[in-house]
């Protein structure tokens, strides 16, 4: 069989292909597609810390260049930021060591699976849910840049109002010119490093609506920040993992050259499909996610290895499904506004 | 893969982090470039305007805006 820097070429073009897929529902929906990566690699046999500290590298490059397209747009409050970075490493090196132990005793790969489910399960039912609702509340806060966005007409959620209440010192000042005690911000950037650490996610999904909700940042800082500091806990928990040989660069490398192309995919077709239209087929898909996690974890406690392939084939599948939605989405939309200019020209 | 095996400990996980840094840093702005030159045809392809041979070859119509491909 063939081979490429001693991997095989199938392997690296199955990755490859799979990182495209994320990289579309990642670049269309602007989250959901690295917590995909961890569950198929449990489903295809790696070894949890290996399919978690490959998840994490993955999450490190993607953020990498996520936040490349933020850079100019002042989305950042580095002083935020940073203080994440302190209270999610901290998050991090716990999570890693309670997956460390978990693994000793072997469990870590049951715990980490269940986790999965009821994450993704509870996610999926969410969007789900509004999505089925429909109006304007999407469900979910984006990872798009939005250039049009002003700091200024933020409203505040309740329980941000209510944290920033509590004026535990010392307070800090942030961008949107509210003050916030330093004590939440470390106890939110902690308690989403541990997830980070636990389960190999860059935590995004949960530590972006947690500024917003918790903290009380405008949408747009949170946004910015969070992938600042997802470079920065994507790349120690990288880092950490790779100490111990966890990080597999014949996925990593593969995976991130297909994600990045399908980001770019993904992103343009933002502005050609509705959003709405597609959110309750990503709900669909998280759901699909867990009970594909809950197949193989069956499969195993009953000793029936075909489930863990019907596992892959499900995770696979969900993917293929949505990305292949948001594309035939997309390209339908581009030829119906291609039709009135082309008309004309026929004459 | 790229032979740091060989490589232990600290020094192994930096060059890993390096090298997924590097590939990131490379890949965005490669395909940003890809983008600029084969995204307008590209996209004329999937509207049904030109043929896949005709873009590869830089064969198809000039668009309605005076052949500016962006």
């Amino acid at each position: 069989m063939m081979e490429l820097f001693g991997v095989s070429a199938t392997l690296l073009a199955t990755f490859t292909g799979f990182g495209l897929l994320i990289g579309i529902l990642f670049g269309f929906f602007g989250m959901g597609g690295s917590f995909l990566v961890t569950p198929a690699l449990l489903v295809m046999g790696y070894e949890p810390n290996v399919a978690v500290g490959s998840g994490l590298a993955f999450v490190f490059g993607t953020s990498v260049i996520a936040t490349l397209k933020h850079r100019d747009l002042g989305q950042v409050d580095y002083k935020l930021g940073v203080l994440m970075i302190a209270g999610t490493t901290a998050g991090i090196e716990v999570g890693k060591l309670g997956l460390e132990y978990l693994q000793h005793i072997g469990l870590a790969g049951s715990v980490v699976s269940v986790a999965y489910v009821l994450l993704l399960g509870g996610i999926g039912a969410f969007v789900t849910r509004e999505a089925l609702k429909g109006g304007d509340d999407d469900g979910g806060l984006e990872h798009d840049v939005d250039e049009d966005a002003d700091l200024e007409d933020a409203d505040i959620p309740d329980i941000a109002q209510k944290i920033q209440s509590y004026r535990i010192p010392p307070m800090m000042s942030l961008r949107g010119g509210f003050k916030v005690s330093l004590w939440m911000i470390l106890a939110v950037a902690f308690a989403t490093g541990l997830l980070s650490g636990f389960l190999g996610v860059g935590g995004g999904f949960i530590r972006m609506p947690a500024l917003f909700y918790l903290i009380g940042v405008p949408v747009p800082v949170a946004v910015g920040t969070d992938l600042f500091e997802i470079v920065f806990s994507g790349g120690i928990g990288s880092f950490l993992y790779a100490q111990s040989g966890a990080v597999d660069l014949s996925i990593v490398v593969p995976l991130l050259a297909g994600s990045a192309l399908g980001a770019r995919l993904g992103a343009a077709a933002t502005s050609l499909v509705e959003e709405d239209d597609i959110k309750v087929y990503f709900g669909v898909m998280l759901l699909l996610g867990a009970i594909a996690v809950a197949i193989r974890e069956v499969g195993n406690a009953i000793q029936m290895p075909v489930l863990d392939t019907v596992s892959l084939v499900i995770i696979l599948g969900a993917a293929l499904l949505v990305s292949g939605a948001v594309s035939y989405s997309a390209v339908r939309e581009l030829r119906e506004e291609a039709e009135p200019a082309t008309s004309p020209a026929a004459d | 893969m790229f032979g740091i095996e060989t490589l232990s400990g600290n020094a192994q996980a930096a060059v890993l982090v390096g090298i997924v840094l590097l590939e990131a840093l490379v890949l965005y702005v490669g395909y940003g470039g890809l983008e600029t030159w084969l995204g307008p045809r590209f996209r004329r392809v999937l509207e049904g305007r030109c043929a896949v041979l005709d873009a590869l070859f830089m064969r198809c119509q000039a668009t309605e805006n005076g052949g500016v491909d962006r």
